[in-house]
């Protein structure tokens, strides 16, 4: 019997509320998903849940039933919604494979979630994981809001969906938003136990309200009209099912690319042999002594792609070089330009780009690279380290390039970095030696230190890093570009990608952890040339041209080359989205009953139902139109708490009491409302045990339970004098035992 | 309904006898109405009473002042370690004048009986009193004779930790329809009991305030009382709650519910009421129930008695505005006597 009714029905109109806050909620998922049809599906799997759940607390009292029902629903209007057998046919029934189609169905989502860029195209899988969430919130604060009445602590569910707008950033709709607080003070206002006069917020209801109120509009509001949010809000690192669009930052303050979002995946590429050791995004070339920055204007010598070489200097036989070929998806990223390896290449790719070769970048003025998928074929092994030594004297002449390559700002101690940089390259006879001498230097864990915790300061963060020696890839390779342009080799810096993790098929993903900045060298005839001064902590191994120690055999990223597959073989494939979101809806939606069948449903048993308690209570008030036992539940519920007795008390203990409870305020019932109380106990009392009850008419008993009713609550509340206590005239004798 | 319910006039009698009788009890023991009321009760329903109390506090006294208040034969009882069965039933003896036995009753021949300290006698000697007290009968020699009715016994014991004594077995403990403890008096009823027996008696000025006729009559109005099928749920609903506590090691049997069902009876129609309450239930609960509870080693070692676990349950029981475990129809429809043939 532990569930057992409970003293007062539940305030079943606070159910659509509480549907109405959490639907609004997905406002704060505005940028992370694509408005589609799939939102009708919410709202109408929600409106049958929320219906049958008032229903259920039309009929019953108990607390937890509602909310079981709720959930027994929201997994039943699921089934046929989401489950998809093997063959892709819908489920009718909650079998127990259909429960289990069911679980595979959220678990794609949240895989789908994981892998997917933001704004996602909402797929079978995305939806149904939406809807977990949808259903968990809602039925957990509809539980709490409702059964127990504390609308207050609903508030932080309802509070919950608004998060990842708080958390990023992002702008929502200032109306939803204003609407979800409106639900919610409308909540508490709903759910407020009577005190007596129907309209007045208790103290306690009121005060919460208006303190979570401006909470909550603190926190939400600055985002949702466009501020730039709080400074102070710290900035969470997302996890990856929250993860949204990145962007290299420019600024050069690569750190948060670094440590923030690092797992997230950013690129994926297949490459049919080896694999290149790091993908450009972006060259910079002006440098204040602090950071780094791009030119407001883009090169005007631009050349478009047509399937020959892209290389700033010419390349010799191209068509006769060992060329890999390697597919790239670029999934979260949005940058201008395409992820290149620092070697001729030749790229494949739709859409408005172009070659711009004073900055050997592939980039565009009006696309992006998010979400797309090229390719291209690179000699990846153009440089040798025999070759590079041939090439030009230590300090020669460039004369074709431009001035800016060897321009060292004011703010830079040049004298104290030069004589730095012409310490470490000692007399080394050629630009190759030079560059391999300030790399060796860099690169020795025993002076220098990598650390991602490192601030940058000062107006010469190079010299600073001279003298830290603590610091990680911009500050590293900033260095390099310094010393070298102080010995008058042509130096730019360059930023990109380093080239992650191989996967599980043979494919290679790019993290956010690898982002990456590295210096580049200019060696006449042959272009720029990619030096690795950041320690092997981050980078793992030099370039093959670049390693003192190598023979050139094999590239040392390529641990297992493919076997049988010849940098001439056909290219692999680009990895295909597991499913495409448009067409897979709208096949499901074929397969699915539409789920406006099921509202359909669930309004014929909503009518069903109240038809039946209709005839019911007809029959009822024919019958036993006398019926104490209903003015008695009826004076039970309208008492206001603390008055109101437990069901483990009998009528004569329950007076007893209410007496109790108002002399425990100094207070008496007036006699008539004495008398009405007793008569009370005695009818109900009579019509349960007695063999044969009096029958006082059902009136003049709900006249009985209103007198008390309008005494019990009348004298709780202070009247208009300010005085607590109404006496009244002496107390009626008791009856009965 | 076979019986008819008790009328107005016959409620009123059996209110105003009982009345007179607290009244005739109060005059020797002052504020004992709990007691008093279960004593009463016991009486009403024609069951039998256990008082367990430290010596010294009037179990006896209670005892003896509720046998002078009815105009009935009183069997007084010491029990000893050496008393044997016979001297509680009677024996017989061989009169040599005409060559035959004749049966000598002891003292359970009588209406009311004062089991003195029951615990202090020896198993078998208890058992001789407690056949007779379930079967209202006693077999001498092969020859059973039923005892006088009503036949109420009122024992008294001192609690089982006292030396010297034989803990009443569960099983006769069964027997006792309820069990009272008297207590120490507050320190006002103490005062006026001092007064009260300065100088005389107290015991010696109470006269019978009703007859052995009339109490059966009671008793009969008694039974006839109307009990609502809620009423039976909630009885139904408190032993099954005693025997699924895992508190206790025994739970109330359905003797038990019977007999708690008469006692809340007699209790209705001592207030002059047709039918019972659930207050009386809850009135009788403890007294009732608790002497046939036996508490799990932890509950003993935690310190909670049978009776404060009983009030617990009583206290989270909620009481029934209808019946719920009504037998189905078919079981319902056939009659007492009525054989059923066909399956």
């Amino acid at each position: 019997m532990t569930t057992r009714a409970t003293t007062a029905r539940s305030p079943w109109y606070a159910t659509p509320v509480v549907a109405i806050g959490i639907l609004l909620g997905l406002n704060g998922f505005a940028t992370m998903v694509e408005w589609g049809e799939w939102l009708s599906t919410v709202v109408g799997l929600v409106a049958v849940v929320a219906l049958l759940i008032i229903v259920t607390r039309l009929l019953t009292r108990s607390r937890l039933l509602p909310t079981l029902v709720g959930a027994a629903t929201a997994v039943i209007v699921s089934v046929p919604t989401f489950a998809r057998n093997e063959d892709g046919g819908a489920h009718m029934l909650p079998t127990p494979s259909a429960l289990r189609d069911l679980a595979t169905a959220v678990g794609d989502g949240v895989h789908e979630a994981a892998t997917t860029v933001a704004p996602a195209e909402m797929s079978r899988p995305l939806v149904a994981l939406v809807m977990v969430g949808v259903f968990s919130a809602f039925l957990l604060a509809e539980h709490v809001a409702v059964s127990w009445r504390a609308a207050a602590v609903a508030g932080i569910v309802l509070l919950a969906p608004w998060m990842p707008a708080v958390v990023l950033q992002h702008r929502v709709s200032t109306s939803a938003l204003i609407g979800a607080i409106a639900a919610w003070v409308l909540l508490l206002a709903l759910t407020t136990r009577h005190t007596g006069s129907f309209t007045s917020l208790s103290p306690w209801a009121a005060g919460t309200a208006t303190v979570a109120t401006v909470a909550l509009v603190a926190v939400v509001a600055p985002t949702a009209l466009g501020a730039a949010g709080w400074g102070a809000i710290p900035r969470f690192s997302t996890p990856s099912q929250l993860d949204t669009t990145s962007r290299l930052n420019l600024a050069l303050d690569l750190r948060n690319s670094l440590t923030a979002n690092s797992a997230a995946p950013k690129i994926v590429y297949f490459t049919s042999g080896r694999r290149p050791e790091a993908f450009r995004v972006y060259t910079l070339i002006d440098f204040d002594g602090s950071a780094w920055s791009r030119p407001d204007t883009a090169p005007s010598a631009q050349a478009p792609l047509d399937g020959g070489v892209q290389w700033p200097a010419p390349v010799n036989g191209w068509e006769d070089r060992e060329l890999d070929r390697v597919s790239v998806q670029v999934l979260s990223q949005a940058e201008s330009s395409l992820p290149l390896p620092p070697v001729p290449r030749s790229v494949t790719v739709g859409g408005d780009w172009a070659y711009f070769p004073a900055l050997d970048e592939v980039s565009s003025d009006t696309t992006s690279t998010q979400n797309l998928s090229y390719e291209f074929e690179a000699d990846l092994n153009y440089f040798s380290a025999d070759a590079l030594r041939s090439l030009g004297s230590a300090a020669g002449q460039d004369p074709l390039l431009d001035p800016r390559y060897l321009e060292l700002a004011d703010a830079i101690d040049v004298d104290n970095v030069g004589a730095k940089a012409r310490e470490v390259v000692g007399d080394a006879p050629t630009r190759y030696d030079q560059a391999m001498a300030l790399q060796e230097f860099l690169r020795d864990t025993q002076v220098f230190t990598y650390d991602t915790s490192v601030t940058p300061s000062g107006d010469d963060s190079v010299s600073v890093f001279l003298d830290d020696r603590s610091g990680y890839c911009v500050q590293f390779a900033s260095a390099m570009v310094v010393m070298s342009r102080s010995l008058g080799i042509p130096t730019r810096l360059a930023i990109g990608f380093l080239p992650g993790e191989r996967g599980s098929d043979g494919e290679s993903i790019i993290t956010g952890a690898n982002a990456h900045a590295w210096p580049e060298l200019y060696f006449e005839g042959a272009g720029w040339v990619r030096f690795e001064p950041t320690p092997a902590v981050q980078t793992g191994a030099r370039p093959v041209y670049a390693d003192p120690t190598n023979t050139g055999a094999l590239n040392p990223f390529d641990e297992f080359p493919i076997p049988g597959q010849g940098p001439t073989t056909a290219p692999t494939a680009v990895p295909q989205p597991a499913e495409v979101p448009g067409t897979a809806q709208s096949g499901d939606s074929s397969a699915a009953p539409p789920w406006w069948m099921w509202v359909v449903v669930a309004i014929v048993i909503t009518g069903l139902v109240v038809g039946w308690r209709l005839m019911h209570s007809r029959r009822v008030t024919a019958a036993r139109v006398d019926d104490p036992e209903r003015v008695w539940a009826w004076l039970q519920e309208r008492l206001p708490h603390g008055f109101a007795w437990p069901d483990t008390l009998t009528p004569h203990e329950s007076e007893a009491h209410v007496r109790r409870a108002l002399f425990a305020d100094a207070m008496f019932l007036s006699a008539d409302a004495d008398r009405a109380l007793s008569e009370l106990v005695v009818a109900v009392s009579d019509h349960r045990y007695a063999p044969q009850g009096a029958t006082p008419s059902f009136d003049s008993l709900k006249d009985d339970a209103r007198i008390v009713i309008d005494e019990v609550t009348s004298t709780k509340a202070p009247d208009a004098t300010g005085r607590r206590s109404r006496v009244g005239g002496p107390s009626a004798p008791r009856r009965g035992a | 309904m076979s019986h008819p319910l008790p009328t107005e006039a016959e409620l009123a009698e059996v209110a105003e006898v009982t009345a007179r009788m607290r009244q005739s009890i109060g005059t020797v023991l002052a504020g004992l109405d709990q007691a008093v009321t279960a004593t009463l009760a016991v009486v009403l329903a024609e069951g039998h009473l256990l008082m367990e109390d430290v010596p010294g506090v009037g179990k006896t006294t209670l005892a003896r002042a509720l046998a002078l208040s009815l105009d009935c034969s009183v069997g007084r009882l010491q029990f000893t370690p050496d008393l044997l069965p016979s001297d509680v039933t009677g024996v017989s003896i061989f009169r040599s004048d005409d060559h035959r036995f004749e049966f000598r009753p002891g003292p359970i021949f009588a209406n009311v009986v004062i089991a003195d300290e029951i615990n202090r006698a020896s198993p078998k000697t208890q058992a001789a009193l407690l056949e007779s007290m379930q079967e209202r009968a006693v077999t001498v020699d092969g020859q059973t004779r039923p005892l006088p009715r009503p036949f109420v016994v009122v024992a008294t014991q001192n609690p089982i930790e006292m030396e010297g004594t034989y803990p009443l077995p569960e099983a006769q403990r069964d027997r006792f329809m309820a069990q009272v403890s008297i207590g120490y008096p507050s320190a006002r009823d103490e005062m006026v009991m001092l007064d009260s027996h300065d100088g005389i008696d107290p015991l010696t000025q109470v006269r019978p305030v009703t007859d052995t006729e009339t109490l059966a009559r009671l008793i009969a109005v008694a039974r006839r009382i109307y009990a609502a099928p809620a009423i039976k749920q909630y009885i139904v609903d408190l032993v099954t709650a005693t025997r699924h506590d895992s508190a206790l090691r025994l739970g109330a049997s359905p003797r038990a519910a019977l007999q708690l069902l008469a006692a809340a009876k007699a209790r209705a129609a001592m207030a002059g009421r047709n039918h019972v309450l659930p207050d009386d239930i809850k009135a009788l609960a403890v007294s009732v129930l608790a002497h046939r509870l036996i508490p799990s080693t932890e509950a003993r070692l935690a310190g909670r008695t049978p009776a404060k676990i009983l009030s617990e349950t009583v206290a989270r029981t909620s009481v029934p505005t209808e019946a719920r475990d009504l037998p189905p129809r078919r079981e319902q429809a056939v009659l007492p006597g009525t054989r059923v043939t066909a399956v």
